[in-house]
């Protein structure tokens, strides 16, 4: 592992030292300029919640759960109605087959307790299985009929049978007990009286009991008389195959059911919940609908949300705080044929929380990263500038620096090179400073020299011999001589090889025009 | 002037960073607090109107509001049932319910748990000064291995509850008086007279269990060892008195709480918790509907003729499931508020238990006072009664005391139910008393 990092390390350090190009460079930090732009433009759009909108997410997760408990409570309310209804069609071919054995019709089964207790435990079987099969909190049966018409209030008195969960502890199935009927039919069952048994039900306790001409109804959430139990009621007309009205049954289903099955949905927004009720306008009616398990949130279930819509969600209010949802209509029938929602919200305070929490982080990881940019910018403007800047040092002090910089610019370098290579040249060129005395100190002496001797000079500079002289000149060879021996005097020197020495650096130094000899 | 103009690009970044930031947080206007939900498990109201559920709702509009504590109801029953519940998510069967954050239960239902450390041991959120506010019986009662795991909220006794306006009736045709019902010989001859008089039982008792348990107790013997019921002279008298009314059907003996046949005008006299207040209602229905209204009184408990007046005492308490230290001080705060002197009275003058505190106990007569109900007024009478002259006796504290209880409680009803059979079939009564005894020993007490 160590040496892992070692070479790693190495690697970093020779792509240290190897040249980047300029351009390279000025790209580099124009992209972390251009990104630390592009980064302020984001936080400014975050801030204003014109991008990265948590809203839109937290819309996306309340339609996504929605869509799922709609199918679930759809799903679920379809198998309640279609217990109900099986269990009204075998409870109206029970009591059309008792009505016809007696040659009765239900009208006088009223003042029949017995007639009445024989249908109860004709029916109890098709009630019990229908309780068992259901799974929800209660299942009854009531007829159009009463015991005793010579009670008080008997108008409103109706036998029948009501078998419920004694209590809502619990998912296992528990035996029922029995909330109405007659108590001999408890004690034929083997089931125990509910606490607040009575023979009969009394029709006050279900407000919306019709005639038997309307269709299959949910009830509005009402107390189970007596009883602590909020409950909903699905109530189904029982009527004979001529369409004689025999009574109603149904099912009910009490608060903890809704709660235990529609539990909280845990989001990144706060724990999402449930509510099923009637929706009229704006408002979702929970006072008179159920709610899932609200915990998280301060519904009591006895509110009514009033519903403010927007782009994205609905904005629901109630004494209790506000709340952000969706709903979508569900298909059964309420009292009077009113619709009913599904609703998934959440808390609003929670929620917005959440989305501030989220939007500022986002801030922060952007405004880290344009940090981050601006730092890299100003990193490589520095970068950037200091091998120029070196490079120019380097070539002040003739390079004797350059094997310390490490970050080098290819043009820079390039650049170095050229510069020092032609004050290398330049230096070349440049003579020492005695030999320029020399040859300023010859070229006086020649300004000394005759005619004759000055062209005696130019043939030596055209490297002619002192022969080949006499004769171009047509002079003698000792006329020749004397004018050499002259010249050389002047000169200063004593032999040719020495007179060609300095022939020889004027050439290098291109400096022969000094000394070579113009006729006029 | 460089290194100003740097300080200025940074000010004006900053200063942008700050503005966005604000104006993004500056749109939360909504301040409602997310409460801490607690779920609970309660007893107290099962199948009727809950005065628990009325003071939970009064919790959280005033100190849950302010504390950010919400208690949510999950379910409302009985020991028994939350006892099989408590096991079933404890023994992590498969679709058992979660616990809830705070279940009612007795000590048995803790020692009957797989691992009994899952629950909050109360010396940690009370301190000694303020346990020392409670009932030190009480107290002792919901320790399970040196940890106060059940925290008693309320206590509740046995009482007799007596239809007054059937049994004047009754007694005006034979001259009985309610002190006939004082001890156990006479309630059960009563019970007889009535049976012959109308043909319908006389007297049910919700737990034979306790019956000879106390009653044993209280003529001095064991009715345990270690964890078996033993059979000797005094369980032998109480089966004896007990036993020819129960067999000629002067005694209730179907299954379920005797609120059932004190309704049906099935039966006039039964043993209860007194805390079955809660569910008496004050008419009788017969079977043609017709109604008429009754009342209900409360008396002590019978007794043993030559024993000591002993009474059993009842009551479950509160367990809290661990959690996080802020749901377990959210259970703690809604613990202490209703165990609040004030609270607390409010709470078992409403359902017939008695306070836990000694301040409670205090502004107990000041509220019995202040009570409308005649059968309520009635109830606390009879305990104060119950008070002066009983002793309490408190069941001991064995995992399988509740697997006893229920066996043994189901056992005799059947038996006698039996028997009450074959005496209809003109059996004879000796004979049909001595045959239960000795299935009811065999069978039942030695389970072979």
């Amino acid at each position: 592992m160590k040496k892992r990092f070692g070479n790693i390390a190495k690697t970093i350090k020779v792509a240290r030292k190897q040249n980047v190009t300029l351009r390279a460079r000025m790209m580099l930090y124009l992209i972390s300029m251009l990104l630390a732009a592009v980064g302020i433009t984001v936080l400014v759009f975050v801030g204003c919640g014109m991008f990265w909108n948590e809203e839109d997410r937290l819309s996306w997760e309340l339609n996504n759960h929605l869509d799922r408990v709609c199918d679930e409570v759809t799903s679920d309310m379809d198998e309640y109605e279609g217990y109900a209804y099986n269990l009204s069609q075998d409870i109206g071919g029970i009591i059309e087959d008792y009505m016809s054995d007696k040659g009765k019709s239900i009208d006088k089964l009223n003042n029949s307790s017995q007639g009445l207790l024989e249908l109860q435990e004709q029916m109890y079987g098709k009630v019990y299985d229908t309780y068992m099969m259901a799974k929800c909190n209660g299942v009854y049966v009531m007829l159009d009929a009463t015991a005793n018409t010579g009670i008080e209030d008997a108008k409103n008195s109706r036998s029948g049978i009501y078998i419920r969960k004694g209590n809502s502890a619990g998912k296992v199935a528990k035996n029922p007990v029995l909330y109405r009927g007659n108590a001999s039919l408890a004690k034929e069952n083997g089931v125990e009286l509910h606490t607040r048994w009575n023979p009969e039900f009394d029709i006050n306790d279900m407000t919306s009991v019709k005639d038997g001409n309307g269709d299959m109804i949910w009830s509005d959430k009402e107390k189970l008389s007596g009883t602590w139990e909020d409950i909903i009621q699905l109530r189904t007309p029982v009527t004979g195959s001529d369409g004689q009205f025999y009574g109603i049954c149904g099912v009910d289903l009490n608060s903890q059911y809704f709660q235990s099955k529609y539990s909280v949905h845990e989001s990144q927004f706060g724990t999402i919940i449930t509510v099923i009720a009637p929706v009229n306008d704006n408002v979702i009616e929970i006072d008179r609908g159920m709610t899932g398990d609200t915990q998280g949130t301060w519904l009591g279930g006895t509110e009514e949300l009033e519903g403010r819509k927007g782009k994205k969600y609905i904005t629901y209010s109630c004494e209790n705080g506000s709340y952000l949802g969706v709903q979508k209509e569900l298909g059964i029938n309420g009292d009077d044929g009113e619709k009913w929602a599904v609703g998934v919200m959440v808390l609003k305070s929670t929620s917005m929380r959440q989305i501030h929490k989220k939007r500022i982080m986002v801030m922060i990881v952007v405004a880290l990263f344009v940090a981050a940019m601006i730092l890299l910018a100003f990193y490589l403007s520095r970068k950037f500038v200091k091998p120029i800047l070196e490079g120019f040092e380097d070539i002040k002090d003739d390079g004797k620096e350059s094997a310390q910089s490490e970050l080098r610019i290819t043009e820079i370098e390039e650049l170095k090179e050229f510069v020092l290579s032609r004050k290398e040249r330049k230096r070349i060129n440049e003579l020492p400073e005695k030999i320029e005395e020399m040859l300023v100190e010859f070229k006086n002496r020649t300004e000394l020299l005759t005619p004759t001797e000055h062209i005696i000079l130019n043939y030596y500079v055209k490297d002619y011999v002192l022969d080949d002289i006499a004769k171009e000149m047509f002079i003698s060879i000792g006329t020749a001589k004397k004018h050499n021996t002259n010249m050389n005097k002047k000169l200063d020197i004593s032999t040719r090889s020495q007179l060609m020495v300095y022939i020889e650096l004027f050439k290098r130094c291109n400096r022969l025009e000094d000394i070579v000899y113009e006729p006029t | 002037m460089k290194r100003y103009r740097k300080v200025k690009f940074g000010l004006i970044f900053c200063l942008l960073f700050v503005l966005v930031f604000i104006s993004s947080c500056a749109q939360e206007k909504d301040k409602t607090k997310e409460p801490l939900t607690l779920t609970v498990w309660h007893v107290y109201g099962e199948q009727t109107d809950s005065p628990l559920n009325d003071l939970i709702d009064e919790f959280n509009n005033t100190v849950g509001r302010q504390e950010g504590i919400r208690i949510q109801v999950a379910a409302v029953s009985n020991t028994s049932d939350i006892h099989d519940d408590v096991l079933r998510a404890a023994n992590n069967e498969p679709g058992a319910d979660a616990l809830p954050d705070i279940f009612v239960s007795y000590p048995k239902t803790v020692l009957a748990m797989p691992d009994s450390d899952i629950l909050v041991d109360y010396k940690d959120y009370f301190s000694e000064d303020e346990l020392s506010q409670y009932i030190p019986e009480f107290i002792d009662e919901g320790v399970t291995d040196d940890r106060l795991t059940v925290f008693p909220v309320a206590k509740s006794t046995e009482i007799m509850f007596v239809n007054k306006t059937l049994f004047d009736r009754f007694a005006n045709e034979t001259g009985v008086t309610l002190d006939n019902l004082s001890t156990w010989k006479g309630l059960f001859e009563t019970a007889n007279l009535y049976y012959e008089k109308t043909g319908k039982s006389f007297f049910v008792h919700d737990y034979w269990f306790n019956y000879f348990q106390v009653g044993v107790t209280s003529m001095g013997e064991d009715f345990f060892d270690g964890d078996k019921v033993v059979c000797k002279d005094a369980f032998n008298i109480a089966y004896e008195q007990m036993a020819k009314a129960s067999v000629t059907g002067s005694v209730w003996l179907e299954d379920g709480f005797a609120t059932a046949p004190l309704r049906t005008g099935d039966a006039i006299v039964s043993v209860a918790s007194s805390a079955s207040v809660l569910y008496y209602e004050d008419k009788v229905t017969y079977e043609d509907n017709n109604s008429e209204p009754v009342e209900v009184i409360a008396l002590p408990v019978p007794c043993f003729e030559g024993a000591k007046k002993m009474v059993m005492q009842r009551g479950a308490g509160l367990c809290t499931v661990k959690s996080t230290p802020q749901k377990e001080q959210a259970a703690v705060t809604f613990i202490k508020w209703l165990t609040s002197p004030e609270n607390n009275v409010k709470f078992v003058t409403s359902t017939g238990y008695m306070p836990v505190t000694n301040e409670a106990f205090d502004l107990l007569p000041e509220a019995i006072d202040k009570l409308d109900n005649p059968k309520y007024k009635s109830l606390y009478e009879a305990y104060i009664k119950t008070q002066k002259e009983y002793s309490f006796y408190t069941a001991p504290k064995f995992a399988t005391y509740l697997e006893t209880e229920d066996s043994f409680e189901k056992g005799i009803r059947k038996l006698f139910r039996d028997a009450v059979t074959r005496y209809g079939q003109n059996e004879d009564c000796n004979f049909i008393i001595q045959q239960t005894y000795e299935r009811l020993v065999n069978d039942v007490v030695k389970g072979e």
